[in-house]
């Protein structure tokens, strides 16, 4: 099999990643906040040693790092704890529905205005004007998705957090193809919030991800509205979640095992680095893009840059047709609209959508061969 | 011998403080608080020695990591 389906989710795992899982399952490993007897402070240990991990890489305390179960969940618990009634809500061109969705489910409800800035085919200074344009000062939640799960677009998100710096805008960034990939910093980039799933980049097993957030919005936990609520192993007291964080938005049980998993996912992205990461990504890129450009009847969207995303289409034939072809011979891969009719329709691709390959660190030159292959042999059908 | 208690906002909270001592050399044990003693219910905190309570908190102060008060006859 060829598994080319890593933004969904990234397979294989490190075998570290594996390894710890199996090991939270087999020894004593008890409810992590909920105890303090040896079961219970084992996991605890890890789950913090994953705080601390995570804080590391994305420049933040380790205090200020929330288990979510995806980036979805944490989107929502960011955008819906952040939003004000009477506030706009601006989100990119680019966004996924787990950003689209909440926001437009805020502006539905008739709680929220909302708009949309333009991605502008990556052109920096546009996106940055069109913001400027529409942002409101004092009364803002800006998001915006670092890197596109559709296209290998990003967005200028150090430069997005300037202005919401200035403006008083609180900004959320989706990670949720970046981290792992790029390098983020909440502080460098003035970044509010910031979620991803522990299952992609991050290398960990699916039903993991994070939030984390920056000093100053730890520091104003108090006014970000909680969506869930329920036992959080202090203050039980309290009729209301705590004020602190990570136990204000981590209601119930963490995802302990899961947890153990994504530590040893994040540890191990930290020992390749992203350099390394991104350099085998764009190298398996370029070669599909050579190996298939000879053909005048497959279109690949973007604008060239290369990276983890290689979204293209053959002429007359669906993309749905095209991922059924190339899963015959064992190559997967995802096709339709990836969850972002917004960003297919900025990239032309709104119908129908795209066939998408998305590469990961333990694919192959010979891999990118074997599809090129197959992919020119559909496109001469 | 811990004759006292350092308590903490969460569990987490008390997780940081004990990995930062552990790194200056001085092991603690994260323990539950009963809720009867905490302002509101089921608190955390460290076991440390009562003599040295003064000079772990001075330590957290360094590195602004926040505690609560001190329990004695805790352990």
């Amino acid at each position: 099999m060829i598994y080319f389906d890593n933004a969904a989710t990234t397979w294989p795992k490190p075998r570290a990643v594996t390894e710890a899982v199996k090991r939270s399952l087999s020894d004593p490993f008890g409810n992590p906040g909920r105890g303090s007897h040896k079961a219970a402070a084992s996991a605890a240990k890890t789950v913090y040693e994953l705080r601390e991990e995570a804080a590391e890489l994305f420049g933040a305390d380790p205090l200020n790092v929330v288990l979510t179960s995806s980036a979805t969940q944490g989107l929502n618990f960011a955008i819906k704890g952040a939003a004000r009634k009477g506030c706009t809500i601006l989100f990119s061109d680019l966004e996924h529905n787990s950003v689209r969705r909440p926001v437009l489910s805020l502006r539905d409800s008739g709680y929220c205005h909302t708009d949309i800035y333009g991605s502008h085919g990556g052109d920096n200074e546009r996106i940055i004007s069109d913001l400027i344009a529409k942002i409101e000062p004092g009364n803002c939640v800006v998001v915006a998705n670092y890197a596109s799960n559709v296209c290998n677009l990003t967005l200028p998100v150090s430069q997005i957090g300037e202005i919401c710096k200035k403006t008083g805008s609180v900004f959320i960034v989706d990670a949720s193809q970046s981290a792992g990939h790029f390098n983020v910093d909440v502080e460098k980039m003035n970044i509010s919030v910031l979620c991803m799933p522990g299952h992609k980049g991050l290398y960990g097993p699916m039903g993991t991800g994070l939030m984390v957030f920056s000093k100053s919005a730890a520091e104003s936990i108090s006014s970000f509205s909680t969506l869930i609520e329920g036992g959080s192993g202090v203050d039980s007291e309290d009729t209301g979640m705590p004020s602190v964080l990570p136990e204000r938005f981590e209601p119930g049980t963490v995802n302990a095992h899961g947890a153990a998993g994504l530590l040893a996912g994040i540890q191990w992205v930290k020992r390749t680095g992203t350099a390394r990461i991104r350099k085998n990504e764009n190298r398996l890129w370029l070669d599909l893009y050579e190996r298939t450009s000879c053909s005048d009847r497959i279109t690949v969207y973007g604008d060239g840059t290369p990276g983890a995303i290689f979204p293209f289409n053959i002429k007359g034939v669906p993309p749905s047709e095209v991922g059924r072809l190339l899963d015959e011979k064992g190559i997967c891969v995802r096709t339709g609209l990836h969850c972002s009719p917004l960003a297919h329709k900025t990239l032309g691709t709104g119908e129908d959508g795209a066939v998408r390959i998305s590469f990961g660190f333990f694919n192959t030159l010979r891999e990118t061969e074997e599809a090129a292959d197959r992919i020119l042999k559909i496109a001469k059908q | 011998m811990y004759g006292c208690i350092l308590t903490f906002r969460s569990q987490t909270a008390a997780a940081k403080a004990a990995r930062y001592l552990k790194k200056t050399g001085i092991p603690v044990r994260i323990v539950s608080v009963d809720p009867s003693v905490t302002a509101k219910g089921c608190g955390w905190g460290i076991t440390v020695e009562c003599e040295s309570a003064n000079g772990i908190k001075i330590k957290l102060d360094e590195k602004g990591i926040p505690y609560g008060e001190v329990l004695s006859g805790g352990i």
